[in-house]
């Protein structure tokens, strides 16, 4: 399985198309940054009615309880239950430790980042046939599957990583850091993101288990995406009359933990969010192992 | 010893057998010739021994293995090109090999190089995989296949493309990598003179049935030189061979025609004394089969491979 992992290194990183997409992704993200604040792009106030963005706010059971725009307002947890802070947005406040946890509610668009990395891991081995070659000389097909999987789960970390550092850099060099870089912040960042990483891991499990399944590019880019935003738009469409289907969403899952960087556990049950995921992981792993142990090759 | 063995093995899909009960045996040092027209099942048969499918039926065994990891640790002494030889298109020669080195877990990284100058592919620099010339991909991919210094190698339809000059080089390397370095091979082609140049045994397969197998000698008798007779009284015929002509040596195929394996330097002498003894001779000529003749008439001359 180390092989496996060592030669798709060597062979990924004599891609130019992986230099492309960090540079797009680093690119993206500086934009991303700009976008929410951090250059003061939007900190012109804008009226109630235009408000595009809306964040829920939970009960203890995570029922949604109501909603509010997150540019304008945040939740703080008092002695007396939930109150509203206002955020000025003349203010610019998204220092180098502020931004990681005001954009933590992003990290959705990282799952499309995603992507490009099955294709340089997996679907070039088959879109190629060089799959081929792998079992012909006796690569047992399990520890394949692993390995690939291990390496999307990596490219999962280095994406998250990515997008921390650029974000907390780039907020760095335009508002200052604005605190000091401690333990408690480390711990901050890590209760956002480590929950994020492992649903960002979850779709990672899906990607590859689309691609080991369908064993072709075109096929695998349209299934991921109609899957990822499909759900998001069922779920749209019957939230006024199912709310609890909101559960079930890995994006929304991953947005929910931005809220615990705002000092309200919004979503209450991270456990159900992780088991969420795990059920996903388990489904896909076995599942796709399953099917492409004997699978043919093309 | 055997290295390659399959008993029954049977590939179905729907109701299409591709591969049907094939039994077959490749011993150490053999240039096996599989033979067959398309579709008739060579390349799933190659492919299932390189465990890109699986039969619904049968055993396999490769160096004496037949468990699933006995097979996955014999098919690590073995090199293959099945279909067309697939590599990664953006990658060089080199970094191709390199990439199956890392992967195939070899130390020596010389490997790669040796690899290349076996067959003569040293000097493509930071030429692509896609920009090769289709004579150039099956060099590599035997380069690949020679990568782990196999004991056998699965080419299928290797000279396939290639131009009269990539034939001969082609088939040089294949003979010299099994007289130098004892390495069984087993090969399909459809150009069946290029496969009698070179294949000690073949296996001729047909409609998924491998409905012959024989060594190179055994295939030269079938082929062998003779004289044609057409006569209008084949038993006659034989009893004056016999009996005047003092030989054995024929054999009478159909109503009419019988192949004299004798007096190739001596054919008026036949005709002359198969005339004085009353039998009329309409026809005499020498023909010599060749394996394309020989799997034609054997496969019901339906098509020509």
């Amino acid at each position: 399985m180390r092989n496996i992992i060592k030669a798709d290194l060597y062979r990924i990183f004599r891609r130019f198309g992986v230099y492309i997409t960090f540079a797009i992704f680093i690119v993206m993200t500086i934009i991303q940054v700009a976008g929410n604040g951090t250059f003061g792009v939007h900190f012109f106030p804008q009226p109630i009615e235009t408000i595009d963005e809306i964040a829920y706010y939970y009960d203890n059971d995570g029922n949604i309880i109501g909603e509010y725009n997150p540019k304008y307002a945040r939740i703080i947890q008092t002695d007396d239950g939930i109150e509203f802070e206002s955020i000025d947005p003349y203010n610019p406040t998204k220092t180098g430790k502020a931004a990681p946890i005001i954009l933590a509610g992003y990290t959705d668009n990282l799952i499309y980042f995603l992507l490009p990395f099955i294709v340089f891991i997996i679907a070039a081995d088959f879109s190629h046939g060089a799959v081929k070659n792998v079992f012909a000389s006796g690569t047992n097909r399990g520890k394949y599957y692993f390995a690939k999987q291990i390496l999307v789960a990596g490219a999962s970390v280095v994406l998250i990583l990515l997008n921390l550092i650029i974000i907390i850099v780039t907020a760095i060099i335009v508002n200052g850091f604005g605190g000091s870089f401690d333990l408690e912040f480390i711990k901050q960042l890590a209760e956002i993101y480590l929950p994020q990483l492992f649903l960002l891991f979850t779709f990672g499990c899906i990607g590859t288990f689309l691609t080991f399944t369908f064993k072709s590019t075109a096929i695998m880019n349209t299934v991921y995406i109609v899957y990822t935003l499909a759900p998001m738009i069922i779920l749209l469409m019957l939230s006024q009359k199912y709310d609890s289907l909101y559960n079930y969403d890995l994006i929304l899952n991953m947005k929910s933990f931005a809220y615990i960087g705002q000092n309200v556990l919004m979503n209450p049950s991270l456990t159900k969010a992780v088991f969420l995921g795990g059920v996903y992981i388990s489904a896909c792993t076995i599942g796709g192992i399953l099917l492409f142990r004997k699978a043919e090759i093309k | 010893m055997n290295i390659l063995q399959t008993r029954n093995i049977t590939k179905q899909y729907g109701k299409t057998k591709a591969v049907d009960n094939v039994s077959m045996a490749i011993q150490k040092g053999d240039i096996y010739g599989l033979i067959g027209k398309n579709g008739a099942g060579k390349t799933t048969l190659m492919r299932m021994i390189t465990a890109l499918t699986f039969a619904n039926n049968g055993e396999l065994e490769l160096f004496g293995q037949t468990s699933e990891s006995g097979l996955n640790n014999a098919r690590r002494r073995m090199g293959s090109v099945v279909e067309t030889p697939a590599l990664y298109p953006n990658l060089t020669a080199q970094q191709n090999l390199e990439y199956y080195r890392i992967l195939r877990g070899i130390p020596d990284k010389s490997a790669v190089n040796n690899a290349l100058q076996a067959v003569k592919l040293t000097d493509t620099g930071k030429k692509k995989f896609k920009n090769f010339s289709l004579g150039m991909k099956q060099r590599l991919g035997l380069a690949l296949a020679l990568l782990n210094n196999p004991d056998f190698i699965i080419l299928d339809e290797p000279i396939n493309g290639l131009d009269p000059m990539g034939i001969v080089e082609m088939r040089e390397m294949i003979k010299n990598l099994n007289a130098e370095r004892g390495i069984t091979f087993m090969i399909s082609s459809h150009i069946l003179s290029e496969l009698s140049l070179i294949a000690t045994r073949y296996g001729i397969i047909h409609d998924g049935r491998l409905i012959k197998e024989l060594t190179e000698e055994e295939l030269r008798e079938q082929c062998q030189r003779c004289l044609s007779v057409k006569v209008d009284d084949t038993a006659k015929c034989a009893n004056i061979l016999e009996t005047v002509l003092n030989t054995t040596k024929f054999k009478v195929v159909g109503d009419n025609e019988i192949r004299l394996y004798d007096y190739f330097d001596n054919s008026s002498e036949v005709t002359f004394q198969l005339n004085a003894n009353g039998v009329r001779v309409s026809a005499l000529s020498e023909i010599g089969d060749n394996l394309e003749d020989y799997f034609v008439n054997l496969i019901g001359g339906e098509h020509c491979a």
